[in-house]
């Protein structure tokens, strides 16, 4: 655990850094540069062989000895296996699971289910795939494992899920109390490059997951076969210290569609919004504090949002609408006990484009 | 390299470069410099792909990349800098890119002008203990030296950090 100092330090070195938003990629160039260098070493290899040879010196064969990944495996229920098993199997050697609670055995309303995954119980509304959206995943970290586990639609035959490591693992739905699931897990410090959703033979659509810098990989929003996704785009919306503590929030658009991290209070949180750009003007997120940080996106339009405060520190401010790629966004904090009543989002001709509110009580 | 292992590396860098961007400005205290440092080591990233991939941990992989050329970077400016009696103007970090605007900028400055006073070590031991959140088993293992080095460095750092008139001011704050 870190000493308050520390701590400090830490929000204050994230706050710093993330504020910081490189250009883009430049993914060309470091590739040319990668084969430069990759031929270079084939080069140097070629002559150091070459004298080796000359010299009259015997090459053993070199052992091949690659770092371990953290292989996954994926095992569906075998027969007689406990009711509710989605699948098991291991990461690196340990041992996971997810289980589909019995219906209504936690008191949960009907439309609700509970599964419990790597130990961690959720439990919250079925969310049904469906063709858009041939599989609701749900995803958790517990330790050093991430999890993802959900509905399937009727018409998935299979997913294939391709972590960064290079492994691809296939999962069969399985049926458990009257519902197709999914589930898997991966190291935690594995991304997740893409998930695919296959009928027979036949790629019904394709996933890229937001990799949140914490927590587990969000799996948002799904490309049909040739459709393009957003062009990838981040920066940073708002930042500030309220109440003695930082916040900030950063955007992230790719072909996961649209996805916000706010940090504030406590962890940061990821929020993904699973519809194709652009979005429009509205209050997207306002996760507990303190300082509680809301966080919204904006149409091109807009240029400022103001916002009427009330209770402790009560009037107005206003907020910049910020772009991130082709999305503009809109951030700021609350203190304790402050509450917004009301938020209007302006042109640069100060015409009112949207309003709404009340946000952020409690 | 095959045409898919190929797009792998591209969607890797893609989603690396932002942090591994941050990772090389935190140890050089430089936007540009950083941004070279990151592309190089994303280079030899693609140059060792099948070994990167198949590795338990990439994204560490990577990290040790970025601090291999950071050392090495190091190297080669001890014969391309001249020492002078006179202390130059220090870098702003101001500019495209640059955590430049918004709430919080001089805080911001003010912390990353009190890092750029520490050594290339305790600089390196602060960014991959606090910010990349790493532990101090993990932080040696990356630098080469024992936890109780990093563990005397991190707390020399933290001294020298709290001792910065800036953060003094802002912890009054």
């Amino acid at each position: 655990m870190s000493s308050p100092p520390e701590q400090d330090l830490i929000e204050r070195l994230d706050q710093a850094f993330g504020a910081i938003t490189p250009r883009s990629a430049p993914v060309g160039p470091a590739v040319r540069q990668g084969r430069r260098i990759r031929a270079r070493r084939r080069i140097w290899a070629a002559a150091g062989l070459a004298v080796l040879v000359a010299a009259g010196v015997y090459v053993p064969h070199l052992p091949h000895r690659p770092a371990a990944p953290a292989a996954v495996t994926v095992s569906p229920p075998g027969p007689g296996a406990a009711a509710g098993l989605i699948a098991s199997g291991t990461v690196g050697g340990h041992r996971w699971r997810v289980v589909a609670e019995r219906p209504a055995q936690y008191g949960e309303g009907p439309g609700n289910r509970c599964v419990m995954a790597l130990g961690v119980l959720g439990c919250g509304p079925v969310t049904q795939a469906s063709r858009s959206y041939p599989a609701q995943l749900t995803g958790i970290v517990a330790g050093e494992m991430t999890a993802q586990y959900g509905p399937v639609a009727a018409d998935v035959s299979y997913l294939t899920v391709r972590l960064a490591t290079g492994q691809v693992l296939t999962l069969h739905p399985v049926t458990v109390f009257g519902a197709r699931y999914v589930a898997f897990a991966a190291s935690r410090h594995t991304a997740i490059s893409r998930v695919t959703a296959y009928s027979g033979s036949r790629e019904l659509a394709t996933s890229a997951p937001f990799n949140a810098p914490a927590g587990a990989a969000v799996v948002n929003l799904w490309l049909r076969p040739g459709q393009p996704g957003p062009a990838r785009a981040s920066g940073l919306v708002a930042a500030g210290k309220t109440a003695g503590k930082t916040w900030s929030v950063t955007a992230y658009l790719g072909p996961w569609g649209a996805c916000v991290v706010s940090r504030g209070g406590g962890p940061a949180m990821s929020a993904c919004i699973g519809t194709q750009l652009p979005l429009g003007t509205s209050v997207l997120g306002w996760p507990e504090g303190p300082p509680r940080v809301v966080y919204g996106s904006a149409a091109a339009a807009v240029t400022h949002v103001v916002v009427t405060l009330a209770g402790k520190s009560a009037g107005t401010i206003r907020v910049p609408a910020v772009r991130a790629g082709r999305q503009k966004f809109f951030g700021f904090a609350l203190a304790p006990g402050q509450h917004a009543i009301r938020w209007r989002a302006y042109d640069a001709a100060r015409r009112l484009v949207a309003s709404g509110g009340p946000i952020g009580s409690s | 390299m095959t045409e898919q292992a190929d797009a792998e590396f591209r969607e890797f860098m893609a989603g690396r470069w932002p942090d591994t961007v941050r990772l090389a400005y935190g140890l050089t205290g430089d936007l540009g410099h950083a941004e070279d440092l990151a592309q190089t080591a994303l280079a030899k990233a693609y140059a060792s792909w099948a070994r990167v991939r198949r590795s338990a941990n990439p994204d560490a992989y990577l990290r040790q990349i970025v601090l291999n050329e950071n050392r090495n970077r190091f190297r080669k400016r001890r014969v391309t800098e001249w020492l002078t009696g006179r202390l130059p103007e220090p870098g702003h970090p101001d500019g495209p890119g640059g955590p430049d605007s918004g709430a919080g900028h001089d805080d911001r400055l003010a912390l990353l002008a009190a890092l750029r006073t520490l050594g290339p070590r305790q600089r390196a031991v602060v960014v991959l203990r606090y910010w990349a959140g790493l532990t101090e088993t993990e932080v040696a293992a990356a630098l080469g030296c024992s936890a109780g080095t990093v563990k005397s460095q991190a707390a020399r750092a933290l001294a020298t950090l709290r001792k910065s008139a800036e953060l003094v001011e802002e912890g009054r704050s």
